[in-house]
């Protein structure tokens, strides 16, 4: 069914396949975050290559391939993994070690007590925080992943916010800095591209 | 994909009720001044994660789905 191609030319199934690869390392890190645990996290991606494999006669070329995807892993996740229980929440302390080891060393405690505050959010608030704040998501996009209103995306990445700033004792302009970055920062909160 | 019915009741309640809870303008103030230190510890947070050498077995998937798909 696939014709030979001359070498050096790209056919719609590798340029298919190069978006799966391109994408695993940032599907990785959210499936991660999402689930609290690196073996559930990694299965979950797997079966989310090859749902998307299986199912890439349904994926437009030239649309959203990251949501497409986003979207394969989110469903796969709450269809299955979440049903399977939490007792395997990192049971092994993995995601723990791996943390506290990618960050420099002065920053670890820090990356550490995030990543405990960010198990305890809820998982739609959890996983709101994560599509726009990290994953490069707009608000209308990470609407789409969930399947809900854009106003009910805002509502959350809000919540998950004030939380994670009651959690880490973050109250006030004391914990802040102020200068050209802050306002930057301020301005890409504006334009939608930051939380 | 199977889409669980009970979870989308439950989503188009929360939207409503989301709907009815928008912060008022200083807490949405608040929310500014929160988001430079949480987005901050997030984004340090992901990056790690995402600079991490992935799995094998990921691309030995990869390998095996095209090697089936190119079989005659």
């Amino acid at each position: 069914m696939t014709l030979p191609v001359p070498s050096g030319l790209r056919t719609a199934s590798d340029l298919f396949r190069d978006g799966l690869i391109a994408e695993m390392p940032n599907l990785r890190a959210f499936a991660i975050s999402l689930c609290g645990n690196v073996h559930q996290a990694d299965d979950l991606v797997q079966d989310t290559l090859l749902k998307a494999w299986s199912n890439a006669d349904n994926f437009e070329a030239g649309t959203n391939l990251r949501a497409w995807l986003f979207t394969i892993l989110r469903n796969t996740y709450y269809s299955i993994y979440r049903r399977r229980g939490r007792e395997v929440q990192d049971s092994d302390g993995v995601y723990a070690k791996r943390i506290a080891t990618a960050a420099p060393q002065e920053s670890a405690v820090e990356m550490q007590e995030f990543r405990i505050a960010l198990t305890k959010l809820s998982e739609e608030h959890r996983e709101a925080l994560l599509l726009v704040g990290a994953s490069g998501f707009s608000y209308e996009e990470a609407a789409e992943v969930c399947g809900v209103a854009v106003g009910t995306v805002k509502s959350r990445v809000n919540r998950a916010r004030a939380k994670l700033a009651e959690l880490l004792g973050i109250d006030g302009p004391g914990d802040l800095g102020s200068g050209p970055m802050s306002d930057a920062v301020v301005k890409r909160f504006d334009s939608g591209s930051l939380i | 994909m199977p889409v669980d019915d009970a979870q989308e009741q439950k989503e188009g309640a929360r939207t409503r009720a989301a709907a009815a809870d928008q912060p008022d303008a200083d807490s949405e103030r608040l929310g500014l001044v929160i988001n430079d230190t949480i987005g901050k510890r997030l984004q340090a947070h992901y990056r790690a994660l995402a600079d991490e050498p992935l799995p094998d077995r990921f691309m030995v998937l990869l390998a095996q789905l095209r090697a089936k798909e190119l079989k005659p």
